[in-house]
């Protein structure tokens, strides 16, 4: 099987929501991580063994919160594919997500493939419901919800972006990721309400309010 | 000399950005040196004269990382101090960009040319608030630059640009700019829009045409059809004119994400959006407009020819689509076809129920077409999002049913029962094998390499979501349904039982081949889907009795034949199907409670009701074996608890005595796991009264058998202590002991945890395993350096004080928590809750919920133990745990939060001093989660004991200090995802006295920054109007925060 370059993911969101928990949860061996809240930006390796041969992933997990540090969306040049992350609790962080996709697109154009992920479906109290969710049907993102915390749906997005980037649909692992242990245990039956939740989650725009509409 | 030597520094400038700049991009992921250059870079980009540079770069440099910095340097400019630059300067600026932008004929990436559109779009911004006037005569121009050929492409994406940075979210403008801002474009939209529906229009004359029909096509329509809306046409666009319309719906998407629809909306751009959307070659971004337009909810005036409009489009592509049995469905882009669904959905979830009785709008001839639409989806995802559609309607109507208690609409009755016929089909191999294969092949690639793997495969996610459809419409119409279904039971499965039976008598072999697995598959769906029906079973209990009897039966003796032929041996799917019908079993123990219930009333009927239950019980007892696998074991116990908790059948202890007096003999060869269900059912079914009230409990009976019970479980245990030598020669240490004392509470605890909500009960149980509580608390001394010990041993208390609180009583509660507090409060509490110690930290947590438990419970009981309690969380864990990100935080601050919320008034206010410390320390960490969790604690103790005044009585300490800190959070951002939680906090600080707020606090607040200008100040006070209604305030906190964040970035 010929090897696959390594691919750059671009990794944004709401400061706060989790990206960096969530690369740090998998245990590659391969390279130490560093995290620069600072300067923007810490690049970490993660490689997934498919089907189809290892995926090696350049992930640009680029800090939320420092919005005007660093080179900011010049992070973004040259990305191959996208994640983009709120959190599950907080609903500001869900209606930030169509202007990451837009600073995102700009520079790396609307062919690449992009997934959103909800994080912190562990959290009890859960703001935004899966049928709330409907922004990436709109530009043909993919969607999961994930738990860093507890591993829950982990590769999910690793698995789609490969998949999309080699064009086979059946792409599929063939090792499970090293990943540390979980931090807590899930509900498997809300995990399951939640799955069939987005499954017919209807399209259903998020309620915008005018104050927050200014923002 | 001066001159070439400023060209020769700008050269070598420019030359070190092309190269660190290809560093920063090419450097191997993990080294330093990136850091180093994104460091120099930002420092270089903050200088003050860096943006004179730009010139030079973009007039002399061709290398893009050089032209982009450059664009992000004069981004900065603009954004920060663009009114420190003379006006004439900027118009040069401007002029440059507009040059670079639309006349250069390089081949520049599109990156690059968007980062040049952006920043034009920003400087723009910049003139149109400083002369609002400027704004007609340039989006005139913009429209000039549109139609003319050379430039149109990029002043369609500038006008574009327009939209997203005018009505940007980022703190980059004051708050008040951001509402004159939209409210100076908003004038201009109806000219923007116009500009871009025409060019629309003119490529559309220009390229396309219209087709003629076929005559049959539309012969099933039922309505009227002649509507210009749905001609088909027929295009060739040159690559240009499609990157042309391309750029238009992008523009025009952007202008629907913030415009008031319901005004702009207008027929004639419904009519262009329509006349795309059916060009032969499927025009996606239409499509989405629409679909754009339709998430909106948006309801223009005339909403129902706007909505007859829509409904007739849907209406003539699915019939275009599913013309000659779907033949013409590969003519279309799949993406098209994902988007049209979309489309579909947005108008049934949004729209249906405005419509759903008009008779104007022929929903059963629709929902024909959809059923047809849904079926010729081949790939399970597409198939899946169809079914969500159904699924809205079908939820739709019930709502209606249970609601508004109208029948369920007759018309759809034969529709629905056809579409459930198929939908079932979907899920049997019999007749979607290739589907169904396709879905197993994705799960077999994903199971064979993985490791142990509990979750559900995708196969089973997909027949769930079927089977819950299917029972949806047996919600609605369950006599039909009932009726539709029932073959499906009385054909397939008894036949199926009915051949297997006649193979094992004739000998011969069962296959195991694919087709043998598919056959089982296919019984296995069935008999959840009849799981599922058992519900409706009840709703109707008299009229489909005889049926419900007989499929109760028809499982039962099923089963009994899977046991006795051992089938599980087949191949593991047998083992399933054998999990499936006790499965399906257990989910008729609401009809059995029914049934019970109705036969209290026929006595003579009860032998009948009774043999049925002895039947389950002689189903069960023969799968409590150590040969049978571990998974059917345990589905038996679980029917037999669902059969004591919420079938409760009148002589259920009698019929089961064989069953209770055999128990320990039967479980001792079994697993843990397996003896903690069964012994758990069995301690129910001894404890578990029948339903009804007026029955006598036979206590008398009952009490005499439990005891024994629980001695056969304990007698090992309650041995240990007298074991000679058991500590000092460390007999406690040896494997098998750790084993029985673990095995042994661990079934004690999942009694204890399934006791019935019965005080007598509950008595019962609690005299029969008191002799283990001494036992069990010495034993905790024992093996306080064993933590997977202690943690069952833990378990155990705290099902103890969650079940039997009452009965274990104060005294022994008191005592149980000081013995624990005192063993883990001591040396060895650090090394337990060190980082890498996850049994210790465990152990801890547990400790804590139990804690967390008590002080909940016990009112002021728990005085007693309150100070012991406090000492141990503040004194000794707190120190240990403050500063780390140790798991144990979430629990210890729920801990806290209990103590303030249950103890309030039996704290000292040194202890409660130290409590709000901690809380104070927690929302300055970095811990997003739990900072979550502690502001959430604070409003509930807020709502429940007004906190915040009695934070307020200890000021200046603190009251001041918290809302410092949360103004702090929300300017500098840390915590930005919790904005709003944040501010109603705030906000209900403030309201205890709004005077003091805006006069006192907010002032010394303002006073107090460092890195804002005075005059700075004075505007951000202003700007803040003493309004104490809660949206006015958040919104002028909004204003403050994005104000100062600004000020802090245009200072920095």
């Amino acid at each position: 099987m010929a090897e696959i370059p390594p691919v750059k993911l671009v990794l944004v969101g709401d400061g706060g929501v989790g990206k960096t928990t969530f690369v740090q949860r998998h245990i590659s061996g391969e390279f130490e991580t560093r995290y620069i809240p600072t300067l923007g930006v810490s690049v970490k390796t993660i490689a997934f063994y498919t089907n189809y041969g290892k995926f090696i992933f350049n992930i640009w997990d680029t800090a939320g919160q420092e919005k005007f540090g660093g080179l900011r969306d010049g992070y973004y040049i040259q990305g191959q594919c996208a994640i983009i992350m709120f959190d599950v609790t907080s609903r500001l962080s869900y209606k930030n997500c169509p202007n990451w996709y837009s600073d995102l697109t700009r520079v790396c154009g609307t062919e690449i493939p992009i997934v959103l992920t909800g994080n912190k479906v562990d959290v009890k109290d859960r703001k935004v419901k899966p049928s709330q969710i409907n922004f990436h049907r709109r530009f043909n993102l993919s969607y999961y919800d994930i738990s860093a915390k507890s591993n829950y749906n982990f590769e999910k997005p690793f698995i789609w972006l490969a998949s999309k980037l080699c064009g086979h649909k059946d792409l599929a692992l063939v090792q499970e990721p090293t990943l540390a242990a979980p931090e807590v245990a899930l509900d498997k039956q809300q995990m399951s309400q939640y799955e069939a939740e987005v499954a017919a989650a209807s399209a259903v725009a998020l309620p915008i309010s005018d104050e927050t509409d200014d923002l | 000399m001066n001159n070439s030597n400023n060209s020769m520094d700008m050269e070598n400038k420019t030359k070190e950005l092309e190269i660190l700049l290809y560093q920063f991009f090419t450097l191997d992921p993990n080294n330093s040196k990136r850091t180093e250059i994104d460091s120099y870079l930002s420092n270089y980009r903050k200088q003050k004269n860096s943006y004179e540079h730009v010139k030079y770069y973009l007039t002399h440099s061709t290398n893009e990382h050089v032209i982009w910095f450059s664009m992000s340097i004069l981004e900065d400019k603009v954004n920060k101090s663009w009114d420190t630059v003379n006006p004439q300067e900027r118009t040069g600026y401007v002029n440059l960009l507009h040059e670079i932008y639309f006349n250069n004929t390089k081949s520049t990436s599109a990156y690059i040319v968007t980062k040049v559109g952006q920043v034009l779009a920003d400087m723009e911004r910049f003139e149109f608030l400083c002369n609002p006037q400027s704004s007609q005569p340039y989006i005139l121009n913009m429209t000039n630059l549109v139609k003319n050929q050379a430039t149109s492409l990029r002043a369609i994406n500038l006008l574009q640009y327009i939209s997203e940075e005018f009505l940007t979210t980022k703190n980059v403008i004051l708050q008040e700019k951001k509402i004159q801002l939209k409210k100076i474009l908003s004038e201009q939209v109806p000219t923007i829009i116009n500009t871009l529906t025409d060019y629309l229009n003119q490529l559309f004359n220009q390229n396309a045409e219209k087709k003629f029909k076929h005559g049959n096509l539309f012969q099933n329509v039922s309505f009227q059809v002649g509507s210009p809306d749905t001609n088909t046409y027929t295009g060739s666009f040159s690559n240009e004119s499609k990157l042309i319309t391309k750029a238009i719906f992008d523009a025009l998407l952007s202008y629907f994400s913030w415009i008031s629809l319901s005004e702009l909306l207008t027929p004639s751009l419904l009519d262009i959006l329509f006349k795309y959307l059916r060009l032969d070659t499927n025009n996606i971004p239409a499509l989405e407009c629409l679909n754009e337009i339709l998430s909106k909810n948006c309801v223009p005036k005339e909403f129902e020819d706007f909505l007859m409009r829509i409904f007739h489009q849907i209406f003539s592509l699915l019939t275009d689509i599913t013309a000659n049995r779907g033949a013409n469905i590969h003519q279309y882009n799949p993406a098209f076809l994902v988007k049209f669904t979309q489309f579909i959905a947005l108008f049934v979830t949004n729209h249906l129920k405005r419509v759903e009785s008009n008779p104007n709008f022929r929903i059963s001839d629709f929902l024909s077409l959809l059923f047809q639409y849904s079926f010729l989806q081949t790939n399970s995802e597409s198939f899946l999002h169809c079914l969500g559609i159904w699924t809205t309607f079908l939820d739709y109507l019930i709502l209606q049913v249970n609601d508004k208690g109208i029948t369920p609409p007759p018309k759809y009755t034969d529709g629905l029962i056809l579409f459930q016929s198929e939908l079932v089909k979907r899920t049997l191999f019999s007749f979607s094998k290739d589907i169904l294969s396709d879905i197993d092949d994705m799960d077999n690639l994903l199971d064979d390499d993985a490791e142990e793997d509990n979750d559900e495969e995708l196969i089973d996610i997909y027949k769930r979501k079927c089977i819950g459809t299917v029972s949806k419409v047996a919600e609605l119409y369950p006599n039909a349904s009932l009726e539709n279904l029932y073959p499906l039971f009385t054909q397939n499965v008894t036949s199926f039982f009915q051949k297997i039976e006649e193979n094992i008598k004739q000998g011969i072999n069962i296959e195991t081949g694919d087709d043998m697995n598919h056959l089982v598959s296919d019984v296995i769906t069935i008999l959840s889907l009849f799981g599922r029906l058992a519900e409706q079973f009840v709703v109707c209990f008299a009229p489909t009795f005889n049926a419900a009897n007989f499929v109760f039966l028809q499982l039962l003796d099923m089963c009994s034949f899977t046991t006795s032929h051992n089938t599980f041996k087949y191949a593991p799917v047998w083992e399933k199907l054998q999990v499936q019908l006790l499965q399906s079993i257990r989910s008729f123990s609401y009809w059995l409670l029914e049934y019970g219930n109705q036969v209290r009333t026929v006595p003579n009927q009860q032998p009948e009701f009774d043999s049925h239950i002895l039947k389950i019980i002689n189903v069960i007892g023969p799968l409590f074996k150590s040969d049978i696998p571990e998974e059917i074991s345990q589905a038996a116990g679980q029917l037999l608890m669902s059969l004591v908790i919420v079938s409760k059948p009148l002589n259920l202890f009698t019929l089961s005595e064989t069953l209770v007096t055999n128990i320990h003999q039967i479980c001792n060869p079994l697993s843990s796991k397996d003896q903690s269900i069964i012994y758990s059912a069995i301690s129910c079914t001894i404890l578990n009264p029948p339903s009804s009230v007026n029955l006598s409990h036979q206590w008398d009976v009952r009490r005499p058998k439990y005891s024994p019970f629980i001695k056969g479980i304990t007698a090992y245990y309650l041995e240990i202590p007298q074991i000679p030598g058991f500590v000092e020669n460390k007999i406690f240490c040896q494997d098998d002991m750790i084993e029985r004392v673990q095995k042994i509470l661990g079934i004690l605890t999942s009694i204890i945890k399934t006791a019935p909500e019965v005080t007598t009960a509950k008595g019962i149980l609690h005299d029969a395993i008191s002799d283990t509580l001494p036992v069990t608390l010495g034993l905790f001394k024992v093996y306080v350096c064993y933590p997977k010990v202690l943690g069952s041993i833990l378990n155990f208390f705290f099902a103890l004080f969650e079940f039997l609180k009452t009965q274990v009583g104060l005294q022994f509660t008191q005592q149980t928590i000081n013995t624990f507090l005192e063993v883990l409060g001591g040396d060895n509490l650090k090394q337990l809750v060190a980082e890498s110690n996850v049994t210790g930290t465990a152990i801890i947590k547990k400790l804590i919920e139990i804690l967390t438990f008590v002080v909940q419970t016990s009112g002021h009981n728990f005085e007693s133990l309150l100070s012991n309690t406090i000492d141990f969380s503040m004194e000794k864990l707190y120190p240990i745990i403050k500063d780390s990100i140790s798991p144990i935080k979430p629990s210890f601050f729920t801990l806290l939060y209990s103590i303030l919320d249950c103890q309030w008034k039996h704290c000292q206010s040194e202890q409660y001093n130290k409590i709000l410390s901690a809380f104070q320390n927690s929302f300055q960490q970095n811990d997003v989660n739990l900072f979550k969790q502690n502001l959430d604690s604070f409003e509930k103790l807020n709502k429940k004991l007004n906190f915040y005044d009695k934070i307020s009585l200890m000021e200046p300490v603190f009251g001041c200090s918290f809302i410092t800190i949360f103004f702090d959070l929300l300017i500098s951002n840390p915590q930005g995802i919790h904005t709003e939680d944040i501010i109603n906090t705030i906000y209900h600080f403030a309201s205890i006295n709004f005077d003091k707020f805006f006069n006192e606090f907010f002032n010394n607040y303002l006073m107090s920054k460092q890195n804002i200008t005075n005059e700075q100040k004075i505007n951000l006070r202003s700007n803040v109007s003493p309004d104490q209604d809660q949206p006015t305030f958040n919104r002028n906190m909004l204003r403050f925060i994005n104000d100062f964040a600004y000020y802090t970035y245009i200072n920095n």
